[in-house]
């Protein structure tokens, strides 16, 4: 096993990373850049190192930086969590090297299925069902518009090394397409540095559904059942659960089996995540793969039981996956939502702001995976993710319920949030009901729109701000420190 | 006693306001309440700038006491920026001549794309940033004249 882990990542799925090595008492070491000092993820691990100041190049992406800072604590491992360096094959290749173990599959394999491009080719070859399209070399913007005549409208732009929903955009008339061709360019170049499109037949009516894969160095492959991920804004997830209520037991095994076929094929490693599209007559075709772990493993995490990240470390150092498939087995309903700094009534832009109060519950089999905590200030430079928050129950109908609940246990107060909107989707009928398509957010709009408060709750709201003690100017002077003394004032009258 | 609460944004009138040591009773769009003050449990609740967030009901209530906070927002004439973050294309130049609808700026922030576009028909008095500014929520970007 391991004798440090360096996770070259922040916010909450650095944090994570550091709690499945605490509970495997490997010692971890956490790197935060100027502005994190305060934030949780500094003080996740056993010892954290500073990245110094600047733009994403020179911090978090910075592979020559983050290579000395793990021969500098003596780390023999790193976990590069998900995005920055997590799919960067020369990152691998220059860890490998260094004689350092990359939690993660090897440089080859992340470079197979890294470029959506190459992807498609050996998923060709493969025979697994793939998305008309045109992937070719030639990128001027006659041969992309010829493709998407060809192909039919609607169709989808999407950046060839894109991920995210960055650099993607559907284009349902022709007249369109080279504006939008421009800008999902634009974004590209500015997120991967690559501006690179691929045009696809947009389906009208599709799920999207993901398999999660687990895979040792001694060639065992499993497939950790599926997610389902259709409850999307911005052409990114922002709802995710198991079991999916589109998928049986027969089409989980041919998904599964596809997703095995290809990792086989690549001779991959560790947790990956193969993304297929749905359509209503449960045809399934091949998205892309995800060589790292994902935003929403936890999902996988509360129907089996088991830890991603323990199973990650362990094939990493070498060790066999102690299942088969046959013995895997999964219980209940798990939903996974993602609370986003976003105001959801203004386009979901990004909001920014102080966080005052996170929250809490005790409720058995609720989760909540965050990468800011009270007092931290969220910004314009990293992603607006605030927190995961995951539910378990025995149905679906019992985990929405709890996720109701769940949700106004954690206020997130002090920056504009989609808690509110979250709830509004949950409590949608067609939610409720299964309906679930990734142009979910946008076909049912207006019925998500905010609802007028109560008069009964605005009513108390009030009676609170009138029974709030006055605050003079000196207690503002002394707020500045901490806002929240307020409350402490209020609960001690009480 | 009246009294007159920004919530949320949108003007309140509180009327016939009582307050005692013990409880505390108003009307509320014709509707009388009365609370006492020992069951006001303190909910999470925070203060900035006069401004208290109030947690209650499962919803978020913004109030503070009319004329402490100004309601910012964009006008037909006035473009504000929705969100904090960067200028990258100017599309118009001063002097312009613009339909509502008309693409004016484009914002990034988190590396998406935000189009700011002209309220109404006019032309485009000023332009009050330039490619590659950091800008923050709530600032004036362009303005139009008719």
């Amino acid at each position: 096993m391991f004798n440090k882990i360096l996770i070259a990542n922040r916010g909450e799925i650095a944090c994570r990373i550091a709690r499945t090595c605490k509970e495997m008492g490997i010692p971890s070491v956490t790197i935060y850049s100027k502005g994190e000092e305060n934030f949780p993820h500094r003080f996740a691990g056993d010892e954290s190192c500073f990245l110094g100041e600047g733009a994403l190049k020179e911090t978090y992406l910075n592979q020559e930086l983050i290579l000395s800072i793990a021969k500098k604590v003596g780390a023999d491992a790193i976990h590069p969590g998900y995005g920055f360096l997590s799919e960067n094959s020369s990152f691998a290749r220059r860890v490998d090297q260094d004689s350092i173990k990359l939690i993660g599959p090897s440089a080859s394999a992340m470079e197979k299925m890294g470029d959506k491009k190459r992807s498609k080719e050996l998923i060709e070859k493969l025979k697994v069902p793939s998305i008309p399209g045109y992937h070719g070399d030639d990128q001027s913007s006659e041969r992309l518009k010829r493709a998407a005549k060809e192909i039919g409208f609607p169709v989808l732009i999407k950046a060839s090394a894109g991920g995210g929903g960055k650099g993607m955009r559907v284009v349902t008339n022709i007249a369109d397409f080279e504006r939008e061709l421009e800008g999902a360019k634009r974004e590209a170049i500015n997120a991967f540095g690559d501006d690179r499109m691929l045009i696809e037949k947009y389906l009208e009516n599709p799920r999207h559904i993901e398999i999660q894969v687990m895979c040792d160095q001694h060639g065992n492959h499993l497939y950790l059942f599926e997610r389902e991920c259709s409850i999307q804004r911005r052409h990114q997830k922002i709802i995710e659960e198991s079991p999916s209520t589109a998928v049986s037991e027969s089409l989980l095994k041919q998904m599964g089996e596809a997703a095995i076929k290809i990792t086989k094929e690549i001779h991959y490693e560790g947790a990956g995540t193969i993304e297929f599209m749905l359509d209503e007559h449960f045809e399934f075709y091949f998205l892309e793969m995800n060589t790292r772990l994902q935003v929403e493993h936890p999902v996988t995490e509360m129907i089996t039981g088991l830890d991603l990240v323990r199973l990650q470390i362990e094939v990493a150092s070498g060790k066999r996956l102690p299942y088969t498939q046959e013995r895997l087995s999964r219980k209940g309903h798990a939903i996974e939502v993602r609370l986003y700094a976003e105001d959801p009534d203004n386009e979901f832009l990004p909001t920014t702001g102080k966080i005052h109060y996170v929250g809490g519950s005790e409720h058995s089999h609720v989760r909540l995976d965050k990468g800011y905590g009270e007092n931290n200030e969220v910004g314009i430079s990293f992603d607006p993710m605030l927190a995961k928050l995951i539910v378990w129950d025995e149905t679906r109908e019992l985990a929405i319920k709890k996720m109701l609940v769940a949700l106004d246990q954690f206020p997130f107060i002090g920056i504009k949030n989609n808690r509110s909107y979250l709830k509004r989707v949950l409590a949608h009928p067609a939610f409720k009901s299964g309906e679930t398509y990734t142009h979910f957010v946008k076909s049912h709009a207006a019925d998500l729109t905010a609802v007028p408060a109560k008069n009964g709750d605005i009513a108390r709201a009030v009676a609170l701000f009138l029974n709030t003690p006055v605050i003079t100017n000196e207690k503002r002077a002394n707020e500045q420190s901490s806002t929240f003394e307020t409350v402490g004032a209020l609960r001690s009258l009480s | 006693m009246k009294l007159e609460l920004l919530i949320n944004g949108e003007e309140v009138v509180i009327d016939n306001l009582v307050e005692n040591r013990s409880e505390l009773s108003f009307v509320l769009n014709g509707v009388s309440y009365t609370f006492l003050r020992e069951e006001l449990r303190a909910p999470p609740l925070c203060v900035t700038d006069g401004l208290t967030e109030i947690f209650t009901g499962g919803e978020l209530f913004l109030i503070a006491h009319k004329g402490m906070r100004k309601k910012s927002g964009h006008d037909d004439h006035h473009m504000v920026s929705p969100m904090p973050g960067k200028v990258i294309k100017v599309l118009v130049k001063e002097g312009d001549a613009v339909k509502k609808g008309t693409p004016l700026l484009i914002l990034e922030a988190m590396k998406m794309e935000h189009t700011i576009k002209a309220a109404a028909d006019g032309f485009v008095d000023k332009i009050h940033f330039d490619v590659g500014t950091i800008i923050s929520g709530g600032v004036t970007l362009v303005d139009l004249r008719d």
